[in-house]
């Protein structure tokens, strides 16, 4: 350790910001040398192989790979220290101790606490922090995501959002979802159960196996002269199958 | 729902209140059977009935009668129609102020109503006969059969009509009207506190982001020493932003009558903010006619709309794009689009918690007349539009 430098990455995708840590750095810790600076994830991770750095210090949201992916794929093999404009969730993560953080702005002091950190850490290997990224990651991400409300459809070149409020059903066909709405349609590359899973099960309905409707939206269910039993909108001209046993399901309710 | 004595004589609320309410059909704007509403229908068929009677007196008169046998006709008209209109709904607005439980009040409505039919058919066979002995006409008594059957059919139609058989279906419906009035003008309610919550929501939401705000501030801070005239304009655009944005936190200022041109200005200081920190990474343009500036837009959409574009569409990207906003009028419609050229939409579905509020809040204020669309291309760029009417921002807050 005395013989090398201290071989660092810094990647920030703000230049300003990437330019002021990069100085403060050069002056708080002459005995390291900068080996990489990245403006964004991918190119950090491409240095994390090429440079070998032995400390990263990672901005969180970067374009490409975030922070916490680059940190991912150092773990165990360099020194990580995350970079952040707001630690609100992310500060018990922080407190298990075998990462450390900075917060933006960065100001000398804490800086200089963080370099005399790292160079204690780095009389021992990099430990592995996998399961703390991964706590991290829960925490960062807001968990209202899961439930869906758009729909993205690609029509030819364009893409379109549709608002999972104005769908009236949606059918399966072939490879392909149709979602319908009112006054428009499209095709999406996902299941049923995929949509299934993430629509509210009071407002969509299973009525048959390839067919997931609105509930509010049926008229009325209707037999034909063969005997099947269809869903009829109120508006959209389209009949929906509706099956024999989803309709002894739907009986009285 | 029942009504004191006090409240069956109010007016009811117009959408309750069955058929037009012009001036001579007031009776109509009360409850069925209240005593103002019998009192206003008995003054209205008084009328007619004294102007018919009056007319076929003065015939008789006019033909030779006598003024004494003229005079008693009319009395007999007079009194016979009086009677066969009044008694049934006098009868029932005696139940009907009596306060009994909705359902016995309902089965001796409609008893009173069949009484009342009884005394208008005794009512009309007391006046007929004494008016055909007073002017001497024989009148075919002895039908038989089917015709006789017909002519009581008519003759009970006849009573019912006027004896109040149509107000009584109106009574039968009051309540039912009454009710859904009542949950239609609880859900309003509901909605607009709910539309208060939603935009009290919003604003909460539009709080300057700690994440931007200390972003911005570390960029200011490394601009100082080597930029100082760049870490200038970027603290005065800052200032700007957190001007307009924080004072719409207060609760006396709820930004309801926030103007287009308002909207815009959070948006350019917003940008402007970003731009110095994404420095070439980052273009823009506002571009909107100055008429459209005073026109009505709520609060903090277009801000969220702009932030989306940045957070989901630049700055993922390494090498950037423009935002590029318009604002124009089409006639009626203000439409104001936000499109970026950065990654794109990706992925075939999204939580989008907040576009989801957006479109919420643009449905509580406008219903079915403003809409949120986004379109975009594979290749990337997504364009999101707000429709809306063109309305002026109103001066005062609305409550």
């Amino acid at each position: 350790m005395n013989s090398a430098a201290v071989r660092i990455l810094v990647a920030e995708d703000e230049s300003g910001q990437r330019r002021q840590l990069i100085d403060q750095l050069a002056k708080l810790w002459p005995e390291a040398e900068l080996v990489a600076e990245c403006a964004d994830g991918d190119a950090a991770l491409a240095a994390l192989e090429s440079e070998r750095p032995d400390v990263l210090f990672l901005d969180i949201r970067m374009p490409g790979a975030d922070g916490i992916e680059v940190a991912r794929a150092a773990s165990g093999r360099a020194h990580v220290v995350l970079t952040t404009a707001f630690e609100q969730y992310a500060v018990p993560a922080f407190e298990a101790g075998a990462l450390d953080y900075l917060l933006k702005p960065v100001v000398p002091e804490r800086l200089a606490a963080t370099i005399e950190r790292l160079e204690q850490r780095l009389q021992s290997s990099p430990p592995d922090i996998g399961a703390l990224l991964s706590a991290l990651d829960e925490r960062l991400r807001p968990a209202a995501e899961q439930k869906l409300n758009w729909i993205t459809a690609t029509i030819g070149d364009a893409v379109k959002l549709m608002a999972v409020d104005d769908v009236l059903f949606f059918r399966a066909s072939d490879k392909y979802v149709r979602v319908v709405t009112a006054d428009d349609e499209a095709l999406v590359r996902m299941s049923l159960k995929q949509l299934e899973d993430r629509l509210d099960e009071t407002v969509f309905w299973r009525i048959h196996r390839a067919v997931l409707a609105r509930v509010s939206a049926i008229e009325q269910f209707e037999k034909d002269e063969l005997g099947h039993w269809h869903a009829r909108l109120k508006n959209h001209p389209e009949r929906l199958p509706v099956s024999e046993s989803a309709r002894s399901r739907l009986r009285g309710m | 729902m029942s009504h004191s004595s006090a409240e069956l004589n109010k007016p009811l609320p117009a959408a309750v209140a069955v058929g037009s309410a012009r001036w001579w059909l007031s009776y109509r704007r009360f409850p069925v059977f209240s005593r103002a509403w019998v009192w206003r229908r008995a003054a209205l068929f008084g009328l007619i009935i004294v102007l018919v009677g009056a007319m076929s007196s003065l015939m008789h008169y006019a033909e030779g009668s006598d003024e004494r046998l003229a005079l008693e006709l009319f009395a007999y008209f007079v009194a016979g129609f009086l009677v066969m209109t009044n008694a049934g709904p006098l009868l029932a607005a005696i139940v009907r102020h009596r306060h009994f439980a909705p359902v016995t009040e309902r089965r001796l409505v409609v008893a009173a109503i069949g009484l009342g039919l009884v005394l208008a058919l005794l009512a009309d066979n007391w006046s007929s006969t004494a008016m055909m002995r007073l002017t001497d006409s024989e009148f075919e008594r002895t039908m038989e059969g089917t015709a006789l059957v017909i002519n009581l059919l008519v003759l009970f139609g006849l009573y019912a009509l006027m004896g109040g058989g149509l107000a009584l279906r109106a009574y039968l419906g009051e309540h039912r009207r009454l009710a859904t009035f009542e949950s239609e003008q609880a859900m309003r309610r509901l909605q607009s506190d709910k539309l208060a919550a939603d935009r009290q929501l919003a604003m909460l939401q539009a709080q300057v982001e700690p994440h931007f705000l200390f972003n911005s501030l570390a960029t200011i801070r490394s601009d100082i020493r080597d930029q100082p005239e760049q870490a200038e304009r970027t603290l005065d655009a800052l200032c700007e932003y957190l001007r307009a944005s924080i004072p719409r936190l207060r609760p006396d200022d709820s930004g309801s009558s926030s103007t287009l041109g308002d909207q815009l200005e959070i948006c350019r200081q917003y940008l402007t903010v970003m731009q110095s920190r994404m420095r070439v990474r980052l273009e823009f343009s506002i571009d909107s006619d100055p008429a459209v500036s005073k026109l009505a837009f709520p609060p903090f959409i277009l801000l969220s709309l702009v932030e989306n574009a940045i957070r989901h569409g630049l700055e993922p990207s390494s090498r950037g794009g423009r935002i590029d906003i318009r604002a124009r009028r089409d006639d009626q419609r203000l439409i104001v689009t936000v499109a970026d050229s950065g990654v794109g939409l990706s992925g075939d579905a999204g939580g989008g918690v907040g576009l989801s509020n957006i479109r919420h809040q643009l449905r509580l204020l406008h219903g079915d007349d403003a809409r949120l669309t986004l379109s975009g291309h594979a290749r990337g760029g997504v364009e999101a539009s707000i429709e809306l009417p063109a309305e002026a921002a109103s001066q005062e807050p609305d409550s």
